[in-house]
């Protein structure tokens, strides 16, 4: 259980009523990360999804060899981790705090459990979910934009 | 009876042999020239103006100051190596001497930014004019209201000017961002287009003044992003990057429609190019 207040800073649930954040701030824990330290690794379950309440967090693709490439920079109040509430529920990249992190977790089992039964909820949820993700696609077609052409 | 012709002694047209006082690699690719100018032949320069460089034999290119004005008549330029020119230039060492044409256009109108608070988006090489006028700003910071410098580069290793980029983040006076493209998984830093830097700044519309450089593709992106904060086309700045040749306006090479990149600019407020498709 989380305080709701925290939630109101997040961009997949800031916008929820009280009830519905009621709700969600139930199935929600506070952790504290250390920086280096993964939140999750590629290709794991996506046991949660997350957003960030303090510090930043590196986004890093495998490469092969052992190696891993830094796509994208999670930065205060962004949610990352959503394959948790999209099929096939597996993640596509790792995190990694780059700084000392205060992180949110949303049990992620939990959650579609509840998206199934409110689907009101579900429904505005899922509006914010396609919005992060067609962001975060926009801003890697600019970076691959930026890549061949800058 | 044959006449003689009288070169003047201060003529665009003319290089200026000019000593070189130090050269260093600042990345793989982009090398620092100091040279110091002849006070009696070059005039003084400002950010976002321009010198044409060159190489008997080799060719000549042009090459934005990098310096402040400040530092004149020492002049730091930096130099990408792209080709002939620029590869023979990354090998000049000290004591040679190259010919140097200019100041060349009309630089950053330092008398409009004065007393605004500013916002400043550099994209890869465009660092190299806000060098220049960050470096200005530093030395003169009592004539500006907030600075925030936005700074974006494909990777780490192509990030300039890294012991000036650390003294300014330290400075206090001067909010700095930085965003690569793509990093590997020791960078800890902010990773992603310039544009994502936006989420930082915030600016007050009446007493603001923007000054962008970069490849031509961030403007198309960035201006989307300046055009959302309202600033009056008037007080937004931008450097053209074209493929200049004479530096005087003759030979076309960076033409506008109507405007010469050269001589009418490099640096156009966007009130002038916004009815030029082309430009931007």
């Amino acid at each position: 259980m989380i305080d709701k207040e925290l939630l109101k800073d997040s961009e997949l649930f800031g916008a929820l009523n009280d009830e519905q954040l009621d709700k969600i701030a139930a199935l929600g824990t506070t952790q504290t990360y250390d920086t280096d330290a993964f939140v999750f690794h590629e290709h794991d379950p996506a046991a949660s999804i997350y957003f960030l309440v303090a510090g930043r967090v590196a986004v890093l693709i495998d490469i092969g060899l052992s190696k891993r490439t830094n796509v994208f920079t999670v930065t205060k109040g962004d949610s990352f981790g959503w394959s948790a509430i999209v099929p096939p529920y597996v993640l596509t990249a790792s995190a990694k705090c780059v700084e000392p992190s205060t992180i949110v977790s949303i049990d992620a089992l939990k959650l579609r459990e509840l998206l199934d039964e409110d689907q009101a909820l579900g429904l505005k949820v899922f509006e914010k979910v396609t919005s992060l993700v067609s962001k975060r696609v926009k801003d890697t077609r600019l970076q691959l934009i930026n890549l061949i052409h800058g | 009876m044959s006449e003689s012709i009288t070169i003047p002694e201060q003529t665009l047209y003319l290089p200026i042999p000019t000593p070189v006082t130090a050269v260093r690699m600042l990345t793989k690719t982009e090398c620092l020239i100091t040279v110091e100018l002849d006070p009696d032949r070059i005039e003084p320069y400002r950010p976002g103006q321009f010198f044409m460089l060159s190489l008997p034999g080799i060719g000549e290119a042009p090459i934005s100051v990098c310096s402040p004005p400040e530092a004149y008549p020492r002049l730091q330029l930096c130099v990408r190596r792209v080709g002939k020119v620029t590869a023979h230039l990354h090998q000049l060492a000290v004591g040679s001497t190259i010919g140097i044409r200019g100041p060349m256009g009309n630089g950053v109108p330092l008398e409009q930014l004065k007393g605004q608070d500013l916002l400043i988006a550099a994209g890869g090489l465009g660092m190299v004019p806000l060098h220049a006028l960050i470096n200005h700003i530093v030395k003169n910071r009592a004539d500006y209201g907030t600075v925030t410098v936005l700074y974006g580069a494909k990777e780490p290793g192509e990030l300039l000017f890294r012991d000036e980029l650390l003294q300014w983040g330290s400075r206090g006076d001067l909010n700095l961002h930085i965003a690569v493209n793509i990093a590997d998984e020791d960078w800890m830093g902010h990773v992603g287009m310039i544009t994502t830097l936006f989420q930082y700044v915030s600016v007050d519309v009446a007493k603001t003044a923007a000054v962008i450089v970069g490849p031509p593709v961030m403007y198309h992106f960035v201006m989307q992003e300046i055009r959302k904060l309202n600033l009056p086309p008037e007080r937004i700045f931008l450097s053209l990057e074209r493929r200049m040749k004479c530096g005087v306006g003759k030979c076309g090479h960076c033409q506008i429609n109507e405007i010469t990149v050269c001589q009418d600019g490099p640096v156009f407020s966007y009130d002038q190019l916004k009815t030029l498709p082309e430009a931007i």
